[in-house]
């Protein structure tokens, strides 16, 4: 009896004591073998540019920004679709809010870390000035930002700065990279910099490119920013200055490399281009010798001529499509241009910003910005010359040259929404704009676009956002 | 402690007796018509020895001279105390059992219960309701039947997923599936989660891998208190399952059943037969949709078909429908069962051969189950089963949107001018195009794909192989105490593989993908049972060790652009991406169960358990939580003559649980693919150019300081029977509040991370649950039986984190959205229409179209309320049973009817195509003024493109409740006394329907059950071109030998 009590509780003892003593190493096995708890900072900034790239190109970026900035036409149910390109798609907004902030700007940062553990001053600047571009283009979308704040541990709700002070904190920021880099060093990004392969002196130029842009978009509503603007402009080859220093990202035709612009197509329609067409915004602008109309449009067979819609206007068989040459796999995303800076520098001459005015000036950069321009998308090189010879205006002679400027740097940014949306708000106040817009078909009525609004997931979260909370058709603090 | 064991045990002792001689009782066992019940089990009353009868009813028993009592047991009939002091022969007459409940309860850990002891709600499906009326996934044939258990069957895809839930979903992460538990080990039931991706497949979930004919019984537990021994794996109920076993000292019985089943599409959209494709009017080639010209006002006209050829246009009015085929299903079975004087077993072998309703698709599955029992010695006994399933399912269609490969977009999108057989006979161009490859494109665009390309050449399949083993072990040392050990081992491998040839649109280079799963779950379970009797109380003190490793590891390689065409080999292809996955927990729990009970009448039973988990921080990675339930059965004091029975429950459980694995260390993750909007099925995929192998931080920050997740379920019941069992009634009410929830909480993206790991979040669900059971005719040769259940389940989200309003459950595409609001319920929210103040709806006064506004609520995704209907009659051997499902409340999302409208094929978009249109509205006028809308629509294909957008969601929402005939079964059992001489023991002939009927719905064109985030997300009420569902209508022979 006795016997059999005590050996019931000897055993629960035994083996309660038994399942408790072993479980502390059997129960250790929460480490992820699939993922690493350190890693180059190079890793980090690979990641981060290809994602900001494929957001830049695909279908959230690229096509709603086209549409709305009137750059490429949707040929209404003939092509993309008949719709109301002003109802931002939530979807879409929280994309792009999450690519910026996480995906890009987190990774940036984190890779910041990494290479301050292992003093690659370098690859801190590198990171650094692309952050600079990618926060800038958050901030030309978005207005008020977070950025003072943002990525900072222990700030859970990271306040929203001025854009003016988002614009200065980049400059800043610029600067301070710039003075970091150190050609000497081996410390740096190079085989996973998939612009510059490591060449520090491209990456400087292209710091002082992004300065460069920032203050001409600054400078309209501070004009105290044309000083600087007049001091960069004097030593242009500190900027991008050649078509060889452009700041590319690069595509290569592959299915599964090639630019997301055509691999919206080749999932959809076959790799030809069906949906996009060109917009009367931009091809009306385009002298009929511009040698770019063939590389930008692709006239039907059988049409008569380079037809071109309205933004959301019905298109037909006749209307000249965007071009396969620039939706073609190996097509390189844009980020800064020897063209876009000459024509800036000739704008900067032309108004006479931190400089003397100087139309003779201003035309031989506006010539070098034009012809780079042809040049870059594979223009005839007889036609370019021909053209540049004979067929730009004299800029001393027209009225307004500096609308003559903002043509050509419309024209040449049609394939980059981003930019050329900044461009037209920049490029006079309200209803100055060049070109004048008109409310497309379809879109709300009342006034054109001028922002995309915040993404739903921070506005959710975030107590600190700016109230009365922006819509669409408001102003950011650049645009007059 | 010691003290309350040291009294157990001598108590127990006190009640061993000496056995003296013996005496032999022999008897004959009837159902109440007279007629034999064979395996019937005989035992004498406070002793583990008996008998069973054989197949013309008789036993024989050697008892003991002081044995007073016979107890007498068969499925389906009420245990029976049969007197045998001073008898040697006895007669019994079974009454049937018309609850259709069981009196014994498997509960946890496989505890067999009787029902009065059992403190909570629960049910109990029989194996043959199962069989009779065969479904595929086991889980579907649970719908209808039991009160508070919703089953969603996610797509009409050949063996695919069904979601079940068990009174409302408690969780915001997704993971409110119960735990399948078979012969007491929990097996794994994953599921793909379907969703946005753009390969959406459903390729089932393991529970579907269960044998139907295998099951004895399926008990539901439907609360944290009868699962709270599982712990936390049972926080969302469970679905207890025992295998058929053989019997002991009974002779091999060999049973056949065979069905075969015919399938038809259950809903065909209401196509338009008056417009041909085109563009406002345009007859155009380039479009698949019904917006060109009014067919019979051109008849005057030829105009090209995508053949070529010059015809004049007309309808085809059957051209979807003879689309789809008559899918045809056998499932065999065949088992073996017996056992001698210590041992039993039961073999079973069964194959199910089906083609579906769309062409190209076909299932297999081939299952052999042993189950086998041995006692060792009069104090040891064993038993192993082994279950194995081959499962082969070829060509599950690809669902969702923004994938030319979707079957249903293609297939539904056909012009209602081209002739299917058409479509059918030329899928391949005689020579095929330099550029896009052998397919015959039925549009000059050539963005879509010809359905049958599509079903003969981009196949998704898969093949499960999958081992589930048991082995059970206990030891008796004395009388009282019962030392077991259960062993379980589930292993699965699934290997998927998908191909798209070069020349589909969408993917011309042509790609495939392979995904190999290792799936293994090993679960042992060491308990120590002490049982005693002192006078009128009984008491039952169980403690156990559980250890429970789960472990899934995946290969996956998507290989894109191939050489050679059709040629599915890595090195074929220009870029190969693989992807690894690999996750292992554990889990380590203590735990202890004390039953009490008096007379027979009044129970108590606590329980507490302690889990020790890998997933959760080491400081908090043990927990504990506790659970009490007890019942009364109130009509052993006080018996009003129309009373049968009445018993009245309760139970209180909390109960624990943990987190996925890896969730708190902050590691970076090697990329292989960017997203990119649009293209989702065809990624970036790394390396990129000099991007060779990139590394990403995490979107969801890690913590460190995670809690345990905390459940706390009271429910309080009821059950009655009244005039003889002639009425019986179930009353449950319960309330469950989840706190305290591991879930990745939005934070500001611009903190760097999207989410944040946390604890936060409180759902709340409260409802009452009531089974009623009539039986409104009972005599010799008739009777009828009504089985009714109701269900109401009010889900609150009580608490989320921080300032959040809402937390974002699961995303669709466009702007749709799951979402859990603080104070309300699981909701779909996405682009509703613009509503002045006074709720009209605001209308564009230049377009004359809708103008819409974001982030509208439309309402629940659940049902306010669930119901069934059961009817039965029986006629000698002759039964009709049929079930009516009911669901009332929700909404639901087309996708699909989103693509009839816009495409301008369903036939509601014939409605003002040749006159002007108003909406109903206001504008806004100059002066700031709503006044009503007096500007027409520019065309119908205007309006539609607009109302039924996929990203316009409130034109595609409906409300979801449903009524359906569920199913009808008509079986008859031949008299066993015709087979008195022959081989043959029973023969039983059957015709079963399976979803009938949608007899009431308000969602047009489709069936308002599918739901495209498969069984395991979080979201429902969406679709996205789902696979239509089915209807069958079977026969079924079920033989005894």
């Amino acid at each position: 009896m006795k016997k059999v009590h005590k050996f019931f509780i000897i055993f629960s003892a035994l083996f309660i004591l038994a399942s408790f003593t072993a479980c502390k190493k059997y129960l250790d096995i929460n480490t992820d073998p699939t993922s690493a708890t350190t890693v180059d900072g190079k890793l980090l900034f690979g990641y981060a540019v290809t994602y900001w790239d494929q957001s830049r190109a695909g279908g959230d970026i690229h096509i709603p920004i086209s549409l709305m900035s009137q750059t490429i036409a949707s040929g209404g149910n003939f092509g993309w679709g008949k719709d109301n390109i002003y109802v931002l798609s939530p979807t879409s907004l929280n994309n792009t809010w999450t690519f910026y902030y996480q995906r890009i700007g987190n990774n940036l940062q984190l890779a910041i870390k990494a290479f301050e553990t292992t003093g690659n001053k370098n690859g801190i600047a590198q990171c650094q000035i692309v952050l600079a571009q990618v926060v800038y283009e958050a901030t030309l979308m978005f207005g008020d930002i977070p950025y003072s704040e943002a990525w900072k541990s222990g700030i859970p709700y990271p306040k929203f700065d001025a854009q003016k002070d988002v614009f200065e904190s980049l400059l800043k920021l610029l600067n301070g990279a710039i003075t970091a880099l150190d050609p000497v060093s081996p410390l740096k990004i190079s085989d996973y910099d998939i612009y510059y392969g490591g060449d520090l002196d491209k990456w400087k130029k292209t710091a002082n490119s992004i300065k460069f842009k920032i203050l001409m978009t600054m400078v309209d509503k501070d004009p105290s920013k044309a000083a600087d603007i007049g001091t960069m402009v004097a030593n242009p080859s500190a900027m991008i200055n050649a078509a060889s220093e452009n700041w590319l990202f690069k595509y290569s035709a592959s299915t599964t490399n090639a630019n997301p612009k055509q691999r919206l197509f080749a999932t959809y329609t076959n790799g030809e281009n069906q949906w996009f067409f060109a917009n009367k915004n931009v091809l009306d602008y385009m002298k009929p010798t511009d040698p770019r109309i063939p590389r930008y449009f692709d006239k039907p067979a059988g049409a008569p001529s380079y037809i071109s819609a309205q933004t959301e206007e019905e298109a037909d068989v006749n209307t000249a499509k965007i071009s396969a040459y620039l939706y073609r796999q190996d097509a390189p995303d844009l980020l800064c241009t020897y063209q876009e800076i000459s024509l800036l520098e000739s704008e900067v001459y032309a108004r006479g910003l931190g400089v003397s005015k100087d139309l003779t000036k201003a035309q031989t950069l506006y010539n070098q910005g034009l012809q780079a321009a042809m040049l870059f998308y594979g223009s005839d090189a007889t036609a370019t010359s021909a053209y540049i010879g004979t067929q730009v205006p004299n800029l001393s002679a027209i009225a307004d040259p500096v609308k003559e400027i903002h043509i050509q740097q419309w024209i040449d940014l049609m394939d980059r929404p981003i930019e050329a949306f900044t461009q037209w708000r920049r490029s006079g106040p309200d209803g100055k704009e060049v070109p004048q817009l008109a409310l497309p078909v379809g879109a709300t009525a009342g006034p054109l676009i001028r922002r995309y609004v915040y993404s739903v997931d921070e506005s959710n979260a975030n107590p600190n956002l700016p109230k009365p909370t922006p819509v669409y058709s408001d102003k950011l603090w650049f645009d007059l | 402690m010691k003290k309350t064991l040291l009294t157990l045990s001598v108590l127990f002792f006190l009640l061993i007796q000496a056995i003296s001689q013996n005496r032999i009782i022999t008897g004959k066992v009837t159902n109440e018509q007279g007629l034999a019940v064979p395996t019937a089990s005989v035992v004498i009353k406070g002793s583990k020895s008996g008998t069973t009868t054989d197949e013309n009813g008789n036993f024989s028993i050697s008892v003991s001279q002081t044995a007073k009592t016979l107890i007498i047991s068969s499925l389906n009939f009420i245990n029976q105390d049969v007197n045998i002091v001073g008898k040697n022969a006895v007669m019994v007459s079974l009454s049937a059992n018309t609850q259709n409940l069981n009196e014994v309860v498997i509960t946890a850990l496989g505890i067999a219960k009787d029902k009065r002891a059992v403190g909570y709600s629960t049910a109990t499906v029989k194996g043959e309701d199962l069989t009779k009326a065969r479904e595929t996934n086991v889980i579907n044939s649970l719908a209808g039947r039991v009160s508070g258990v919703r089953i969603n069957s996610a797509s009409g895809t050949l063996g695919g997923s069904s979601l079940i839930i068990i009174r409302g979903a408690n969780s915001l992460d997704g993971n409110n599936q119960p735990l399948f538990v078979v012969d007491g080990f929990p097996i794994n039931n994953s599921a793909a989660g379907g969703g946005t991706n753009g390969t959406n497949v459903d390729y089932g979930n393991r529970a579907g891998d269960i044998n139907p004919d295998d099951v004895e019984t399926m008990s539901i537990l439907k609360g944290a208190a009868a699962a709270a021994l599982y712990g936390s794996l049972a926080k969302n109920g469970a679905v207890i399952i025992t295998t058929k076993k053989g019997k002991k000292n009974s002779k091999t019985n060999v049973a056949f059943n065979s069905s075969v089943r015919y399938d038809n599409i259950l809903k065909i959209p209401e196509f338009q037969n008056e417009y041909a494709q085109g563009n406002y009017g345009v007859y155009d080639l380039k479009y698949s949709n019904g917006w060109g010209p009014k067919i019979s006002g051109v008849q005057d006209l030829k105009f090209k078909d995508f053949l070529g050829k010059d015809v004049t246009l007309s309808a085809k009015p059957r051209n979807v429908a003879d689309f789809f085929q008559t899918g045809i299903s056998y499932i065999n079975n065949v088992s073996f069962s017996g056992g001698g004087d210590n041992s039993d077993f039961r073999l079973s072998l069964s194959n199910v051969k089906e083609t579906g309703i769309i062409p190209e698709t076909k299932l297999d599955r081939y299952s052999v189950a042993l189950n086998a029992g041995r006692e060792l010695s009069s104090k040891l006994s064993s038993r192993v089963s082994v279950n194995y399933t081959k499962t082969k399912g070829v060509g599950r269609p690809a669902q969702a949107s923004n994938n030319s490969n979707t079957i249903v977009a293609s297939i539904f999108g056909l012009p209602r001018v081209v002739d299917i057989n058409d479509v059918r006979n030329n899928v391949y161009l005689p020579v095929a195009d330099p550029v896009t490859g052998p397919q015959r494109f039925l549009t000059t665009d050539k963005t879509g794909n010809n359905p049958y390309w599509i079903m003969q050449n981009n196949q998704n399949n898969n093949v499960v192989d999958r081992l589930i083993g048991t082995a059970t072990l206990a030891y008796k040392p004395f009388n009282w105490l019962t030392v077991s050990n259960n062993l379980g081992i589930d292993f699965y491998t699934e290997n998927r593989f998908s191909t798209v040839r070069n020349g589909t649109a969408g993917f011309l280079p042509g790609q495939f993908t392979t995904t190999d799963i290792f799936s293994r779950t090993t679960n042992n379970d060491v308990t120590i049972t002490a049982e005693t009797k002192v006078q009128d109380f009984g008491l039952k003190l169980l403690v156990g060790n559980n250890i429970l490793d789960r472990f899934v590891r995946g290969n996956s390689v998507l290989a894109t652009g191939l050489t050679i065409p059709l040629l599915y080999t890595y090195s074929n292809a220009a870029v190969r991406n693989p992807t690894y996955n690999y996750s292992q927990r554990r889990l380590i729990a203590l735990y202890g169960d004390a039953s009490i009970s008096y007379k027979n009448f009044a129970f108590l039973d606590i329980t507490g358990r302690n889990d020790i988990s890998s997933t959760l921080p080491l400081a908090n990675r043990s927990y504990f939580y506790p659970s009490v339930t007890g019942s009364l059965i109130f009509s052993e004091l006080i018996k009003p003559g129309w009373l049968s029975y009445g018993k009245i429950r309760a139970g209180y459980a909390s109960v624990g649980s943990d987190e996925s694995p890896y969730n708190l260390n902050f590691t970076y993750t090697p990329a292989t693919t960017v997203f990119v909007q649009y293209i989702s099925p065809s990624p970036t995929v790394f390396p990129f150019g000099v991007i060779t192998t990139p590394f990403g931080g995490p979107g969801v920050l890690p913590n460190l300081l995670l809690q345990p997740q905390k459940q706390n379920t009271f429910e309080i019941g009821t059950d009655l029977k009244f005039l003889n069992n002639r009425i019986s009634a179930g009353f449950t009410y319960y309330n469950t509040l989840t706190r305290n929830q591991i879930v990745a909480i939005i934070v500001p993206t611009s903190t760097g991370y999207t989410n944040n790991n946390v604890n936060a979040g409180g759902v709340r669900n409260k409802g009452i649950e009531v089974d009623l059971s009539l039986i409104p005719i009972r005599s010799k040769n008739f009777t009828w039986n009504i089985d009714l259940n109701f269900a109401k389940n009010k889900q609150t989200v009580e608490q989320l984190y921080g300032n959040l309003k809402d937390y974002t459950l699961a995303s669709g595409y466009s702007s749709l959205l799951i979402k859990a609001p603080i104070g309300g319920t699981f909701g779909l929210y996405g682009t509703g229409w613009l509503r002045d103040p006074n709720g009209n709806i605001v209308i564009d006064a230049v377009s004359g179209l809708r103008k819409t506004a974001p982030s509208i609520r439309f309402g629940d995704i659940y049902p306010s309320w669930t119901g069934g209907l059961r009817n039965a009659f029986s006629y000698k051997g002759l039964t009709l049973d049929f079930l009516i499902d009911v669901r009332k409340g929700g909404v639901f999302y087309s996708g699909t009817v989103a693509g009839l409208r816009t495409s301008g094929s369903a036939i509601e978009t014939l409605a003002n195509r040749d006159k002007s249109f108003i909406d109903k509205g206001v504008t806004l006028d100059g002066t700031g003024k709503y006044v009503p809308n007096t500007t027409s629509v520019q065309s119908m294909q205007d309006f539609w493109a607009n109302y039924s957008s996929t990203s316009n969601t409130e034109g595609n929402v409906f409300d979801a409740s449903f009524v359906k005939l569920r199913e009808v079964r008509l079986s008859y059992a031949l008299p066993p006394g015709i087979f008195k001489k022959g081989f043959i023991k029973g023969m039983e002939f059957g015709l079963e329907g399976r979803n009938l009927w949608i007899i009431k719905s308000f969602v047009p064109h489709i069936d308002p059950e599918l739901n495209f985030f498969g069984s395991g997300g979080a979201g429902e009420g969406v679709e996205f071109n789902s696979i239509p569902s089915t209807r069958s209508i079977g026969f079924n022979l079920r033989l005894s030998l």
